[in-house]
């Protein structure tokens, strides 16, 4: 008797432990019988931190909603670069197309249910399709990361802010050759202004894109971000670019955020591509499970440093942050009916995990100055307090 | 079987420690939701992960609520943290049914958390985020919420044979809700040792004192206690009266501390400790009384020359030396050990001691003392000179009136006809003279006769007119009405007096008058210096 009971702990106490640690390996395939949340590259550090558990900041933080734990599904495959693939979140649920950015977050959580227009309830059919080969993803996404706000006016779709991240730059330079003088492209590259950007992005050559190296002897790429990335199309806006310059190295729209490893400048040559800062002070602090920045540099913008101090103590600039030129507020996309007390779909887990009141919320920021709260993870992984708030939408 | 039994007599102990605790402390039974927590390795206080703040006893939580577990009642710099044990792998937030806590089957539901070496800071014990299910009954977070009742929720460390090392949790009792999300529960709220120590457990360390002396208290707390900082603790007191530094003696002098008096019991304990750790317990004693009188062999630093008085002067005066100025000392005064009081130098240490209690012709020895100590301070001998002999006259003053008068009062009055009286003797009674008192007139008023009398006085020496004695007496006369006043004995007469004789409204004496006499007695002082002392005896006589 005795023996069977601990065999039958043992069996339980296995299961348990693989399914925690489903959250922490991406590679390993897991699902989640939780929540589930998938979309930007922006916060996935920090919200998969709060997803599988840290300590980042001296205390146990994981955030649960109503006893269920939440799984966190990358933009991309940890440390491959432009590693998309597929995924699946669910016990017998489907496997599709990894979503690789906001948008695709978006989409990926309202086909989960049902699309808009079901959603709205102005039609009868739901739309469950996503992705390659129109997957039926129904209940498969539970929540998404956005680092932006969609134009789609509605209310089916609620956005809490989760936090303030700052939209940048970073470069890299090449190996000096001949006339090349590295010294002088570098000090031209670290420092910027948003004419200057606007005029990169928008060069169709690339003695228009190089101008401000004249005399250096290095040449100017601009890279692009993989379309779906709530970053470039922030940054692009931000600087004014509609129509982006023939001269832009667009990587075929597959170049992932954030990592430092897809500059890779040639002799004589300067690369730079839009980021994150909340995600490079992440990285450089050590919070991030990967530091993708060796060699790269983040550039100032109009006189303004994104950050001050040294890592792993990198501090955001508040001035910077919050400018609105280069601040923006990222968000946690929830259903708005599944937040909505009252409504047939309310969900208390979902309600917890997006309650900003509450300091074991994904989108808390309140007065609290515990090292236990999920504020306190998220400075430490670059984040600031949003100066935007809940705003609801449809896509 | 045997197994099974076994474990029903460990629950059954364990429910016998509960009614003890509650009986220890039951003020804190009476205001709780949750009986005492027992058995968790540390106490489990649950504060706001807002400002730190503790949570109150009775305090109601939800089930997603979050709560901070910590060591401490209150954490406002969020730095209070559990120290993992040693062989420690692992640690998670458990709930479990209350006595299993270390029973990792037995578990309801539990969460994970980071081995964080310095120590678990803050580890979050929302009921809702022990996601995992356990083995126990009712298993998971959610089924305990249904559920309800009786439960411990803290952190256990686990070994790498997944066994519990250490469980630090609290009760809670869980009010049970169909919907999790709306289950409440309260926990129970760790009662903090306390520095007081249990005078129950009173039993006098040997060697141990505590002398209150009139300025200071002497401690002794033996030479186990050497260099220790220690509390004193008064019986029936609710904080420490003070701290001390003990020397390598365990000695210390301490100012006085209010609420110690002779007799007090108190207990010395290390500085700080809660529960109280007791060093010593003492009652509190006086300082000791000399019994032998220093001699020149036992004391001779402290010996000093004290003046031969004057003859019949009643003080001496005890050079006690420039470093004794401006203190208070006690006195003693031998052969017997007398207490002569206190007494306090002047500004060149010279103590003037008041020793007219002693007697003259031999010699006396008188020594201060330390009041906090008893030491010997200073201390010397001395003879009082004794006076001989010594004769007093009492002259009074008469006044008198027509139809009522007072007459024939003598002008003087030889209290020591025959010889001169002795120190401490008293003299035979001497008659005052016929007096006569007229009381003739219509109205029948009634009268008072009344006495007075001034000190004794000779040069510049007195005696106290509280010498003199006078017991009044009729003689012949109307008697009718006339009431004689208590006498007045000599060495305790108290002057003046009211009435040496009356008559009531009523009464006269006629013409022919009283005639009233008194009898005078002279005590001689024990220390009256010879010499004639005069004194004035006044009668007067008062219409009522």
């Amino acid at each position: 008797m005795k023996l069977k009971k601990i065999a039958a702990f043992g069996a339980a106490f296995g299961v348990a432990i693989a399914g925690f640690g489903a959250a922490t390996a991406a590679h390993a395939d897991p699902v989640s019988d939780g929540y589930s949340i998938v979309g930007s590259d922006t916060l996935q550090d920090a919200v998969a931190a709060l997803a599988n558990g840290t300590t980042i900041t001296g205390t146990s933080v994981k955030v649960s909603g109503a006893g269920r734990a939440l799984a966190s599904w990358d933009a991309f495959t940890l440390g491959v670069t432009g590693g998309v693939g597929s995924i699946q979140t669910k016990p017998y649920g489907p496997v599709f197309d990894r979503p690789n950015g906001s948008g695709a977050g978006r989409s990926a959580l309202l086909a989960s249910n049902g699309g808009t227009a079901y959603m709205s309830g102005s039609t009868g059919t739901p739309a469950f399709s996503y992705g390659t080969g129109s997957v039926n993803v129904s209940g498969q996404v539970d929540l998404a990361r956005s680092s932006s706000v969609s134009g789609t006016a509605g209310t089916l779709l609620t956005y809490v802010p989760f936090g303030q991240d700052a939209i940048g730059y970073m470069f890299k330079v090449g190996t000096a050759s001949g006339s090349g003088n590295a010294a002088a492209a570098t000090a031209a590259i670290q420092a910027l202004t948003k004419a200057q950007l606007t005029a990169i992005y928008s060069a169709n050559n690339s003695t228009d894109a190089s101008a401000v190296l004249s005399g250096s002897g290095y040449t100017l790429t601009p890279v692009g971000l993989q379309s779906s990335s709530g970053t470039w199309t922030t940054f692009l806006s931000k600087i004014g670019v509609s129509t982006l310059g023939s001269a832009v190295d667009t990587r075929s729209n597959t170049a992932p955020e954030n990592d430092g490893r897809v500059l890779t400048p040639g002799t004589n040559e300067v690369q730079i591509i839009p980021l994150s800062i909340a995600n490079y002070v992440g990285q450089l602090n050590g919070a991030a499970r990967i530091n993708t920045m060796s060699g790269v540099s983040v550039g100032s913008i109009d006189g303004n440093v994104p950050f001050t101090g040294t890592a792993p103590s990198l501090v955001p600039n508040t001035t910077y942050y919050n400018s609105s030129d280069w601040g923006r507020t990222v968000y946690i996309v929830v259903p708005t009916a599944k937040i909505t007390s009252g409504n047939g779909l309310f969900d208390q887990g979902l309600y917890n995990l997006t309650d900003s009141t509450s300091t074991s919320s994904l989108t808390y920021w309140g007065a609290s100055g515990s090292p236990s709260t999920t504020k306190a993870v998220k400075a430490k992984f670059g984040f600031g307090a949003p100066t935007g708030t809940a705003t609801t939408r449809n896509g | 079987m045997n197994s099974k039994l076994a474990k029903r007599g460990l629950i059954g102990l364990g429910a016998a420690v509960l009614s003890v605790s509650l009986a220890v402390v039951p003020a804190f039974s009476a205001s709780a939701a949750v009986v005492p927590t027992v058995g968790s390795a540390h106490p489990v206080y649950l504060v706001s992960d807002i400002d730190g703040s503790g949570f109150a006893a009775g305090t109601v939580k939800g089930w997603n609520d979050s709560v901070l577990a910590d060591p401490q009642a209150s954490d406002p710099t969020f730095s209070n943290s559990f120290a993992v044990p040693s062989g420690a792998t692992a640690v998670r937030t458990f709930i479990s049914p209350r006595g299993q806590e270390s029973t990792v089957s037995a578990w309801n539901a539990y969460g994970a958390l980071g081995l964080t070496p310095g120590g678990i800071l803050l580890p979050n014990l929302m009921p809702s985020a022990n996601t995992n299910a356990g083995l126990g009954t009712p298993s998971g977070s959610g089924a305990v919420a249904n559920a309800g009742g009786d439960y411990s929720l803290g952190i256990a460390f686990l070994n790498s044979s997944n066994q519990v090392i250490e469980a630090d949790f609290t009760f809670i009792t869980v009010t049970a809700n169909a919907n999790a999300n709306l289950a409440t529960w309260t926990f129970d709220v760790p009662v903090p040792a306390t520095p007081k120590p249990n005078f129950a457990s009173y039993s006098a360390t040997s060697g141990a004192s505590a002398v209150v002396g009139a300025t200071a208290v002497q401690f002794a707390a033996t030479a186990a206690n050497a260099n220790k900082s220690v509390d004193v603790w008064l019986e029936g007191a609710s904080a420490k009266a003070a701290t001390l530094s003990l020397d390598a003696s365990g000695n210390a002098i301490y100012s006085s501390i209010t609420g110690l008096a002779v007799g007090t019991r108190l207990a010395l304990t290390d500085a700080g400790s809660a529960p109280a750790v007791v060093d010593a317990w003492i009652t509190a004693t006086a300082v000791p009384a000399p019994t032998t009188a220093p001699n020149a062999t036992t004391n001779p630093s402290t010996q000093v020359t004290i003046p031969t008085p004057a003859s019949g002067v009643t003080t001496v005066t005890v050079p006690a030396g420039a470093a004794n100025a401006n203190k208070t000392f006690s006195v003693y005064a031998w052969s017997t050990p007398t207490s002569l009081g206190q007494v306090t130098t002047d500004a060149s240490g010279n103590a003037t001691v008041d020793v007219s209690s002693l007697a003259p012709g031999v010699q006396h020895t008188v020594a201060l003392t330390d009041p906090n100590s008893g030491a010997y301070v200073a201390w010397g001998t001395f003879t009082l000179t004794s006076p001989t002999a010594g004769s007093s006259t009492v002259t009074a003053n008469v006044t008198s009136s027509g139809k009522f008068a007072l007459e024939g009062l003598a002008s003087s009055i030889n209290l020591t006809p025959a010889a001169a009286v002795s120190r401490g003797a008293t003299t035979a009674a001497v008659p005052l003279g016929q007096i006569k008192v007229t009381d003739d007139r219509d109205s029948l008023l009634g009268w008072t006769l009344k006495a007075d009398a001034s000190d004794f006085t000779s040069g510049t020496n007195t005696i106290s007119k509280s010498a003199l004695g006078i017991s009044p007496s009729i003689v012949s006369g109307v008697s009718d009405g006339i009431v004689l006043g208590t006498a007045q004995v000599a060495g305790a007469a108290a002057y003046p007096v009211a009435t040496l004789a009356q008559a009531g409204a009523g009464y006269g004496t006629l013409a022919v008058g009283t005639l009233l006499n008194a009898d005078l007695t002279f005590k001689a002082p024990n220390n009256a210096v010879s010499g004639t002392y005069t004194s004035t005896l006044t009668l007067t006589l008062a219409s009522k």
